[in-house]
């Protein structure tokens, strides 16, 4: 089968994947809405199974493009995607108090898939520096860190929405305040080790490639911003005891400077970056 | 002055001073990255920047807002951040030394009851691991108490973990003082002689002047290849390394640098073409010279160059396209659109010649002859040392493993007191993830008395049975 016949199969799974994970966020939107517990097990079902097309979309990808998938836009969003939805459903699974995090964790998931599928689905070749085991890491890690932050996004959020309904029987079924609060500073601070990972791997690769590990490129910079955030955020937390809804709008702050940093980044300033995205 | 130095060695630790210091270090990248930094654009930007708004170019300059990285507030954060992460460090080894001393179970039993034995599988079940056991008899009771830990090893992580920052920081300053850095472009069939004034480009530490790398590179051949969309594919230079006497041969690629002698050499992405051409001048006199053109970033674009004929008043301005017979990087069919200019001068009416050029022909400037000699590939390559590298990849390894014990295995401490009668409490100390480990106290509260009572059961079950 040529590439062409395959980018089609590729487009109908992606779209495919789309379609399921609107499914599960229309799932959880009716069970967080309606309070209805035994709806987010439908969730979570649809975003495993729109896992499936996803992940075949993925290997097809991979198979015509002879690289992994994390050359421009289209790639990298749906890539990020997916190890975001996979990731919730780990954690769902793990910690099944935490499912309702759905909510906020697959609609931004297939938002960002989306915006990818519109993007120019062009296969792009890798130039000779984008290659090595560092750069894996350095791109698996900080799909990682992407995932771990949009579920302590989401269990922040949960946060807020049980602070404003402790007694429906639906917010009593989650964690206390106490518990969300503190899974959303876990879920941070895998994030930040995560994104720690992610800078020190790109670090050695650049070494390797260009012979210096930092150079002050803007994405390195914003980078160093977002952790130092996170960092920021670790200490007020331990040395200041910060919690509860200020810790979410802090939170919420990292939460879009991490966005700026991947996304708007490499569109706004020339990077060295930039060929990964554009 | 013994009351200044101990609000000194507050200030340092106080955590108002870290996020401080955070916050500042923070605004600086934030800064650095917005404003156009002096290490990037040339004097002539600021020149202008300077005639068009002089007041936000004077504010940004008393600031040095636009040479952040080396600014003296930027760097006194990162000297307060170096002492502050030493003191601190110092003293979490000294409070963690005097906290793990391990005195060992103490396994005097008292009790005749089996309760310790079902205590321990429910703790040991979930990782954690006894202590220490305390006996103790009052008046009213007798008591005793199990002490539980689980990941002794996170009450280092927070020590690991900035040391590791700590290491980084010191690698940078020793990068900022002591690297050597230079660009060569080296032409195929010519060797680069290790000396400071071969490279073309030099980023040297502040501590440094000079860059003589102890041997001597030879550039045997240059390959480039290209995608079907003529992005770079690979590009890999073959290199002779003459050294001590002794000659070797490597191939260099971007991603495989080559080690020689403690300095790293970098195939770098800028490379291009290397036309030579031999004037004979009129007096018999034959010059040689090679200008080196950069590859252009499109296919369906000229490789362009303007540049002096050394010791002549010719200039030279060239436009060189690999293959006249369709857009390529390759040099298959090369074709030359050279115009020079006498006097040095790109006025139109200093034109002496201008027309196409193969390979081999020869054109008259007056009274002298050109010769369009040969087409050459030439290579960028990058010579580095970088002494500190080895801290810096400690302070790696050192940092993440650190924030994975800080974070994925914070300390936790759990006392069970049981006393004559089988009555179980417990409490217990963390310092992160209290509102969790809370629930898993109570989880293991539970099933302790779920064991204990199942415990009692099978007792008095055994008491009726055997009288």
């Amino acid at each position: 089968m040529d590439n062409l016949h395959l980018l089609k199969y590729e487009v109908i799974f992606h779209w495919g994947a789309v379609a399921l994970y609107i499914v599960s966020t229309i799932f959880f939107a009716y069970s967080v809405s309606f309070k209805k517990t035994s709806v987010l097990k439908y969730g979570m079902f649809s975003a495993l199974a729109g896992l499936v097309p996803h992940s075949i979309a993925l290997g097809l990808r991979w198979n015509m493009a002879g690289h992994g998938p994390y050359m421009a836009k289209y790639e990298v969003l749906s890539s990020n995607a997916w190890v975001v939805i996979l990731m919730f459903i780990l954690v769902g699974w793990k910690i099944p108090r935490l499912r309702a995090a759905g909510i906020i964790v697959v609609p931004l998931s297939f938002l960002m898939m989306t915006f990818g599928l519109f993007a120019n689905p062009e296969l792009k070749k890798l130039p000779p520096a984008l290659s090595g085991v560092w750069l894996v890491i350095h791109i698996l890690f900080n799909k990682l860190a992407v995932g771990a932050i949009l579920i302590s996004l989401g269990s922040a959020v949960l946060y807020l929405l049980k602070k404003g309904n402790k007694d429906r029987e639906f917010y009593r079924k989650l964690p206390s305040l106490e518990v969300l609060d503190e899974y959303s500073y876990k879920f941070i601070a895998f994030g930040f080790i995560f994104w720690s990972i992610t800078i020190v791997a790109g670090s050695i690769w650049a070494n390797e490639a260009w012979g210096r590990y930092w150079g002050w490129d803007p994405i390195e910079t914003w980078s160093l911003i977002t952790w130092l955030l996170y960092g920021l955020f670790l200490h007020l937390r331990y040395f200041f005891k910060l919690r509860g809804v200020k810790s979410v709008y802090m939170l919420i702050a990292c939460f879009v400077v991490s966005v700026i940093t991947i996304f708007f980044i490499p569109f706004i300033i020339e990077t060295l970056h930039g060929s990964y995205f554009m | 002055m013994r009351s200044s130095s101990i609000r000194i060695k507050k200030f340092l630790i106080s955590p108002r001073t870290i996020i401080s210091l955070i916050m500042i270090i923070l605004i600086a990248c934030v800064a650095g990255s917005l404003i156009p930094q002096a290490a990037d654009k040339s004097p002539s930007y600021f020149e202008t920047w300077k005639e068009k708004n002089i007041y936000t170019y004077r504010f940004v300059n008393r600031l040095q807002l636009n040479r952040v990285y080396t600014s003296f507030w930027f760097l006194s954060a990162v000297f307060l951040v170096t002492v502050s992460l030493g003191y601190s460090v110092y003293l979490q080894v000294r409070r963690n030394l005097r906290q793990t001393t391990d005195h060992g179970p103490q396994t005097t039993d008292i009790f005749e009851t089996e309760a310790p034995d079902k205590i321990k599988s429910v703790f040991i079940s979930r990782g954690y691991r006894l202590l220490t056991v305390r006996n103790s008899q009052t008046s009213v009771n007798r008591e005793r108490k199990l002490i539980f830990a689980k990941n002794s090893i996170g009450r280092w992580g927070s020590v690991i973990f900035h040391s590791g920052l700590l290491l980084v920081i010191v690698s940078a300053l020793i990068a900022f003082s002591f690297q050597k850095r230079g660009f060569v472009q080296l032409i195929e069939g010519e060797t680069f002689d290790g000396r400071d004034d071969g490279f073309l480009v030099k980023n040297m530490g502040i501590l440094t002047k000079d860059f003589n790398p102890d041997f001597k590179t030879h550039l045997r051949g240059f390959r480039h290849t290209y995608w079907e969309d003529w992005q770079v594919k690979f590009v890999e230079s073959s290199l002779t390394v003459i050294s001590d006497g002794k000659t070797s041969r490597h191939m260099l690629s971007v991603n495989n640098p080559l080690v020689v002698n403690g300095t790293k050499i970098y195939q770098s992405l800028d490379y291009g073409y290397a036309l030579s051409f031999i004037l004979k001048q009129q007096s018999g006199e034959e010059i040689l010279t090679r200008f080196t053109l950069d590859r252009p970033a499109d296919v369906n674009k000229p490789a362009i160059g303007k540049s002096d004929f050394p010791t002549t008043g010719y200039l030279f301005e060239m436009k060189f396209y690999p293959d006249i017979r369709k857009p390529s990087f390759y040099p298959a069919m090369p074709i030359l659109y050279l115009t020079v200019y006498k006097n040095r001068s790109a006025d139109p009416s200093q034109i002496i010649f201008n027309g196409l050029l193969l390979p081999g022909n020869a054109v008259k400037l007056g009274e002298d002859v050109l010769y369009f000699a040969d087409i050459r590939n030439w290579s960028g390559l990058i010579f580095a040392e970088n002494p500190g590298i080895f801290i810096t990849y400690a302070g790696f390894i050192a940092g993440i493993a650190g924030a994975v014990m800080i974070f994925l295995m914070p300390y936790k401490e759990i006392h069970a007191s049981v006393d004559a009668s089988g009555n179980i409490a417990i409490d217990g100390m963390t310092k992160r993830y209290n509102a969790l480990f809370r629930e898993e106290m109570k989880e293991i509260e539970d099933e302790l008395r779920k064991d204990m009572k199942e415990a009692a059961a099978h007792q008095q079950s055994f008491v009726r049975e055997h009288g």
